[in-house]
């Protein structure tokens, strides 16, 4: 699991920077479209991260 | 020399039905295609999902099937880790480089670079890109000749020739336009074809749980070990694919721009890339890997020698699993991925050429803009000619692929690095972007007389000798080094001035300004139907500037619109709205009939919209 978490604590961190421009940008936040572009993107990081770990926890069994 | 053919009759008829197609497509786009506009942004009126279908085919690259097959066979699902792992960027660059280009109105990279740090960064990047984006295509002629050469027996540089004959054609005439027409057909049979092999492989080799068994305990993990071995590692090639990969592609490829820039809106190209990075591609990596997937469970069953070399796996498998026919299908899917690559790379350079070389060249001049559009296919055709005159010199590389990653690896850190912090940072300037550049460059060159400038990055991966030594983790020493060139030299260098706001990643309103020229009112408003109506006048031949519409007031209102405001018009029907899509500015005007909007009559009979025609009108901005 060293690889998934190396991935996701590297990628994580370019995402999150990602994010935080965008917030500042005013592009994404709390309310209406911004939380809707917050809520896909967020999902879609999970979702990927999601699918990823478990197939890599189950290689592991 | 022509090697023994591996497939004839039936199959040789499908791939030659193929060549056939894709240049009947290219031929149907390029009567659609006419100005400039058309030749470089596809006119921007394409929808979400076309871009985003199109874009399969650009993705899937020149080497994919027998690469990833390869990989897949030696390495089981972990070969799908490059397909999966451009979601980090995401935030950045649909809510940052995104917003930057469209609104900013930016054709190419090297255009933002002069506009950021002005016409030396610019000069400089222009020429990075081009030595890349030819060699890329050289590289991709001769993948093209060789795959030619071992299944149809077909001479290697007559192959090529072939190839890049039908790929100059249709791009030269039908620019944009015609690649995404012919690049969602190509992307279409791409995972038709890919994935058809999968589930017939699943079959040949008793079910999925027969499959899964056979896939063994290594090669069901879907990322690599984390540094061994040296030509297979999680974090060589997270950082040469996922982090320098990532931005090269997103941000910089030239070809990805442009097919996001030709979706009708910003909202348009960001669901287009939603779609792509969620459901397209992890479609595709089952597409392109899944021979290689079923090759090893079928040896793990003994239904196939585990012997077979990789890089033949794909078509080993194809070949056993499928009847008569489909293998020619798929035959035609693997041309495909190749053709759709190159399709891309050719417009890709002929807009560089255009708009970073031949339009500074006159403005120097004092003089107009010319012939840009006879320029544009010009520069389509040289680009075709000029990549077929590199596959000699490509050829007589022992490993083109290694070759080519290395290339790749010593151009892309230090234009990644300059992007990114030309967008985020503000007081990044044109001293820290030339450091960023050309020390990047240098110091990376360097490492490789001096491989040992590169093991404090290697994470434990193992040296190997020569040019192969740290091939993919190469990437995080160029990115590291780049970055500190160009942070420290920005820190030293004092009075340099900031960015404007447009330029970098922030408030949008600035930027929406900049795009409609007035004061932006976001939509989308109501959606309202009317009916066109020819108006007596010449669209305009910039891709830029948008159409001028007549709309009758009491329309205008209903739309919740102003004169000036931008709208979004498209066909009223659910699949040729896909296409048939511009976008205009609002005029007011008393003389035209209610329910009725009036645009020029050349734009409508391109677009399929005569007059009569019912479409969708909403504000965009």
């Amino acid at each position: 699991m060293l690889s998934f978490v190396y991935q996701e604590t590297v990628g994580g961190a370019v995402f999150l920077l990602g994010l935080i421009l965008a917030w500042r940008a005013g592009e994404v936040g709390p309310r209406g479209r911004g939380a809707r572009r917050l809520a896909v993107l967020v999902g879609g990081f999970l979702l990927l991260a999601l699918c990823q770990g478990t197939l890599q926890w189950l290689a592991t069994r | 020399m022509a090697g023994h053919p591996l497939i004839g009759g039936a199959d040789l008829a499908v791939l030659l039905a193929y060549f056939v197609a894709i240049l009947g497509a290219g031929a149907w786009a390029a009567r659609r295609s006419r100005g400039l506009a058309d030749f470089l942004l596809g006119g921007q009126r394409f929808s979400w999902w076309l871009v985003a279908f199109s874009c399969v085919a650009t993705v899937v690259g020149s080497y994919s099937f027998v690469k990833y097959s390869a990989a897949g066979f030696r390495y089981g699902l972990s070969s799908s880790q490059t397909y999966l792992n451009d979601w980090f960027w995401m935030p950045l660059w649909m809510l940052g480089w995104l917003p930057i280009v469209y609104w900013g109105r930016i054709t190419s990279v090297p255009e933002y670079f002069e506009r950021r740090f002005g016409r030396t960064v610019r000069r400089t990047a222009t020429l990075l890109l081009l030595v890349y984006l030819l060699g890329y295509l050289g590289i991709n002629f001769l993948t093209m000749g060789r795959a030619l050469e071992a299944l149809a027996g077909w001479p290697l540089f007559a192959s090529a020739g072939l190839a890049a004959l039908v790929c100059g054609i249709y791009v030269s005439h039908g620019g944009q336009t015609a690649v995404i027409f012919t690049d969602l057909f190509q992307g279409g049979l791409l995972l038709v074809a890919g994935i058809g092999l999968f589930v017939a492989g699943l079959a040949a080799v008793g079910g999925p749980a027969a499959f899964w068994e056979g896939l063994g305990t290594t090669g069901r993990a879907v990322l690599p070990p984390f540094a061994e071995p040296p030509e297979f590692n999680f974090v060589g090639i997270f950082w040469q694919d996922a982090m320098a990969g990532g931005v090269a592609f997103w941000f910089l490829n030239q070809g990805i721009l442009m097919r996001f820039l030709s979706a009708r809106s910003v909202r348009d190209a960001r669901r287009a890339a939603v779609f792509v990075l969620l459901v397209l591609m992890p479609l595709a990596a089952v597409a392109v890997s899944g021979a290689g997937w079923v090759g090893r469970a079928m040896a793990a069953r003994g239904l196939l020698d585990p012997g077979t070399p990789p890089s033949a796996i794909f078509v080993v498998v194809a070949e056993r699993v499928l009847p008569a026919g489909l293998f020619g299908l798929v035959t035609a899917a693997l041309v495909a991925a190749l053709m759709s690559t190159a399709d891309t790379l050719v417009n890709a350079i002929a807009t560089i050429v255009l708009v970073d070389l031949w339009r500074p060249w006159r403005t120097a001049r004092g003089r107009d803009r010319g012939p840009e559009l006879a320029v544009a296919r010009v520069a389509s055709a040289g680009a075709t000619v000029l990549g077929f005159a590199l596959v000699p010199l490509f050829a007589a590389f022992g490993s083109i692929y290694r070759a080519h990653g290395a290339f790749t690896a010593a151009i892309t850190p230090p234009l990644a690095v300059a992007l990114l912090l030309g967008i985020t940072w503000r007081r990044f300037g044109r001293a820290g972007a030339l450091a960023t550049l050309a020390g990047g460059t240098a110091a990376i060159v360097l490492s490789f007389a001096f491989p040992g400038l590169v093991a404090p990055f290697a994470h434990g991966v193992r040296l190997e000798a020569g040019v192969k030594a740290y091939t993919y983790v190469r990437a995080l020493y160029g990115l590291v080094v780049s970055a500190v060139l160009g942070i420290g030299t920005t820190l030293l260098v004092r009075g340099g001035a900031e960015s404007p706001g447009t330029l970098v990643v922030g408030p949008v309103r600035e930027m929406l300004r900049s795009f409609k020229g007035d004061d932006p009112r976001p939509g989308p408003g109501p959606v309202l139907l009317l009916a066109t109506e020819a108006l007596e006048e010449p669209p305009p031949e910039d891709p830029w500037t948008p159409v001028s519409v007549a709309v009758h007031p009491d329309d205008l209102a209903a739309l919740d619109a102003r004169e000036g405001d931008l709208l979004l018009v498209v066909a009223d029907h659910p699949l040729r709205s896909g296409w048939q899509g511009f976008r205009g500015r609002a005029r007011l005007d008393a003389g035209t009939p209610g329910g009725t909007l009036r645009a020029p009559a050349d734009l409508l009979h391109r677009l399929g919209l005569d007059p009569g025609h019912r479409v969708r009108v909403t504000r965009e901005l």
